[in-house]
């Protein structure tokens, strides 16, 4: 039984080797279509996933203080009020902010040499000296001085010393990390002021509840975010941007149609050699199980080819092309080191999506060829 | 274990095109094609030869009638039945219906590929069969370089290549020399020592050369009677 | 017409094409094998992840942002995209546009009074 099926599926190849251009260009089609798919649902749920990873690890509150014009520095004092709440188990004044710089806009932030020293061997960061910067892969520097001019309420020009490991792109392609007097000088802080709060609470699920607490401790008005409502705002920014997955959609689902309707017409275009075989006693079953041997034999690869190029293209080490295709970086971008486990659900998903419809079209059309006269057949191919 | 194949008021007619009243063009045909036999079926061009075997190999259902195999009315069956009750059958039709994309080996081992055996007994089956019918040689020829005469002779050895039962043959020698009709004659004497039913259908006046017939039958006007 | 013999040919023809057509099996079997070697290597990644450097920068340096979209744009600070109040003049950022003020009350704008009998 096992000998005849191996038969069968040796008989099958033999018979796409009869039109190997036909042969080669469906599994091409295919192949294309699961990767245009596949990528794009597998780079939305690793980034999704890596993003809310990463997020983990960032403040579970942030305060800014606001007034009619917009935000305003917070007083470093602050912290002290926000840590009478009980449930507040951290609070941190922040110095950050975007500045241009000749190339490009940049994130500076001031260097926080306790937490720095969290950091481990591997990662190691030196908080930077006055003057000095620590800078991340996208900030271009004109060598060999390396020195970056800061433009913001001051302008500033520091040298940058050390760079941010390339496995901290996604946090620190373009951060230049600067000592926090210069920060201060830059974003025309005093020496009192931080531009807002980052706080810790002791259960993540806390945070929400606090919210009134920490509106009435201070004495101006302030907004305040939750890690929540961060995580959610990257969840549903690339969820439009995986949305981009859905317009694919749109032209591979015509594609599919296309595919499938190329199929059927070739399904029809043998229907002389369908009556042959039937009148050389092969069943309707033997007819069916050969077209569908057939397709199996170029659709199934086809798919795991552009499956694992999808992969590929989402996983490869230094990659970077959805930065600049999708997320509008224009020179460089951060290389996506980015979560996995995510494969098989979307595998199973594209190869379903697009391995049923063209089986279903070539079941549907071969049972329909060999359910006919094999007579009619054999004369409408003369 | 003899084979039996018969005709029982046998009527068929195509449908006439310039209304929907058809034309009979077999009426009411009686036969008997026994196992161990050669029946030899003769008749002008048009009688309905072809159609008669068609319908005998279950490729026509008939207009009215039936056709019995071993006492069973196989034109009656389901389609998925009848498919596999052909495959006791060996057919060789007028024309050769060969696959242009198949090679001269492939073509003969199509009867074979769906019922049993390995890659390699569809082969040596093939191989032997050509050689018999001295076409042995034309394995290493592309199909479409074959002349007519090849063409029947490999379509020939497709319908004999898995010892079928039923052997019906429609012009098998029309394109054949006297030693290559005498070979095909051979074979389907010793068909009949198997006990294989062997109909042949041919308007050629010299088949005795070539074909030692038991029966002549004469198809004219629908039916089908005795030769004189 | 009796068929005439025909030259002998070199072997250059193949009997049957049935072992390009086990290549042909053993190339998509080769393939799918493959793509089951990725989908198993993606889940133990994904069970036993690599270690990680940019959560812990992320905790070090405590921003709550991600370098995913340029700086400057929307996309890349969530308070702004998300948020009701009008970031863009925070003290991070230098102020662009002109006072609305003073800029209505200018002649430029002025309002023309309408005829007093």
């Amino acid at each position: 039984m096992r000998h005849r099926r191996y038969a069968q599926f040796l008989w099958a190849g033999r018979e796409l080797l009869a039109h190997p251009g036909a042969t080669l260009l469906m599994a091409l089609s295919m192949g294309l279509l699961t990767t245009m798919l596949a990528t794009g649902l597998l780079l939305s749920q690793a980034l999704t996933a890596t993003t809310s990873r990463l997020l983990d690890q960032g403040p579970d509150l942030v305060v800014r203080r606001v007034t009619p014009d917009g935000g305003q520095p917070i007083s470093s004092q602050a912290a002290d009020l926000a840590l009478k709440i009980p449930g507040i188990t951290a609070a941190r004044p922040r110095i950050w902010g975007t500045v241009p710089t000749p190339q490009a806009a940049v994130t500076v932030v001031a260097a926080d040499r306790d937490a720095l020293g969290l950091l481990n061997a591997n990662a190691a960061i030196q908080p930077p000296k006055r003057g000095d910067a620590v800078a991340g892969s996208g900030v271009r520097v004109p060598e060999p001085d390396a020195h970056l001019v800061l433009q913001g309420a001051a302008a500033i020009t520091v040298r940058v010393t050390q760079r941010f490991p390339e496995e901290t792109d996604l946090v620190s392609h373009d951060l230049v990390m600067l000592h926090p007097d210069d920060a201060r000088h830059l974003l025309g802080l005093a020496p009192d002021e931080a531009c807002d709060l980052a706080l810790g609470v002791f259960h993540p699920d806390e945070a929400e509840a606090l919210r009134p607490e920490l509106a009435r401790v201070f004495p101006w008005p302030v907004h305040i975010a939750t890690r929540q409502e961060t995580r959610k705002h990257y969840a549903t920014a690339f969820g439009r941007r995986g949305g981009l997955a859905a317009l694919l959609y749109i032209p591979a689902v015509i594609a599919l149609a296309l595919l499938t309707a190329g199929v059927i017409r070739q399904q029809i275009g043998s229907r002389s050699r369908v009556g042959l075989l039937k009148a050389l006693g092969w069943t309707s079953r033997d007819i069916v199980a050969l077209q569908i041997t057939k397709a199996a034999i170029v659709g199934l690869p086809a798919i795991a080819g552009g499956l694992m190029l999808a992969y590929a293209l989402v996983y490869a080490p230094s990659q970077t092309w959805a930065g600049m295709l999708l997320l509008g970086w224009q020179e460089t971008a951060p290389i996506m080191h980015l979560d996995a486990g995510f494969a098989a659900p979307v595998f199973l998903e594209v190869a379903g999506i697009l391995l049923i419809p063209y089986l279903a079209a070539v079941l549907w059309s071969s049972l329909l060829q060999a359910a006919s006269n094999p007579h009619d057949l054999l004369n409408r191919g003369n | 274990m003899s084979n039996v194949l018969a005709c029982r008021n046998l009527t068929y007619a195509y449908p006439n095109g310039a209304s929907s009243a058809t034309t009979p063009l077999l009426r009411d045909i009686d036969a008997v094609f026994s196992g161990g036999r050669i029946v030899l079926i003769s008749g002008q061009s048009g009688a309905g030869k072809s159609t008669l075997l068609h319908l005998l190999a279950g490729l026509l259902r008939p207009t009215s009638g039936e056709i019995l195999a071993d006492g069973q009315p196989v034109s009656r069956w389901l389609t998925a039945h009848r498919d596999r009750w052909r495959r006791r059958v060996g057919i060789v039709f007028q024309q050769d219906h060969l696959v242009n994309d198949l090679t001269v080996l492939e073509n003969v081992m199509l009867p074979l590929i769906p019922r049993s055996g390995s890659p390699r007994y569809w082969r040596e089956s093939s191989q032997n069969i050509l050689a018999r019918l001295n076409a042995g040689g034309l394995v290493r020829q592309s199909v479409s370089t074959l002349s007519g005469g090849q063409r029947q002779r490999v379509a020939t050895a497709r319908a004999l290549v898995d010892a079928p039962d039923y052997i019906l043959a429609d012009e098998p020698t029309a394109h054949q020399d006297l030693d290559n009709a005498q070979r095909l004659g051979h074979l389907l004497q010793q068909a009949t020592e198997r006990g294989a039913v062997v109909v042949v259908a041919a308007h050629d006046r010299h088949v005795d050369e070539w074909l030692r017939v038991d029966q002549h039958l004469l198809l004219a006007n629908g039916n089908l009677e005795p030769a004189p | 017409m009796p068929d005439s013999p025909r030259p002998a040919e070199p072997d250059r023809f193949p009997l049957d094409r049935l072992v390009p057509a086990g290549w042909l099996l053993g190339i998509a079997l080769t393939v799918v094998s493959l793509c089951v070697l990725t989908l198993t290597y993606d889940t133990f990644s994904g069970v036993f992840p690599p270690p990680d450097q940019a959560a812990p920068l992320l905790h070090a340096i405590g921003l709550d942002e991600l370098a995913l979209v340029p700086s400057g744009r929307p996309a890349r600070r969530p308070v702004i995209s998300s948020s009701p109040i009008d970031w863009r003049y925070g003290p991070v950022l230098p102020r662009q546009a002109p006072e609305l003020i003073p800029l209505l009350k200018s002649e430029l704008l002025a309002t023309p009074r309408a005829a007093t009998p």
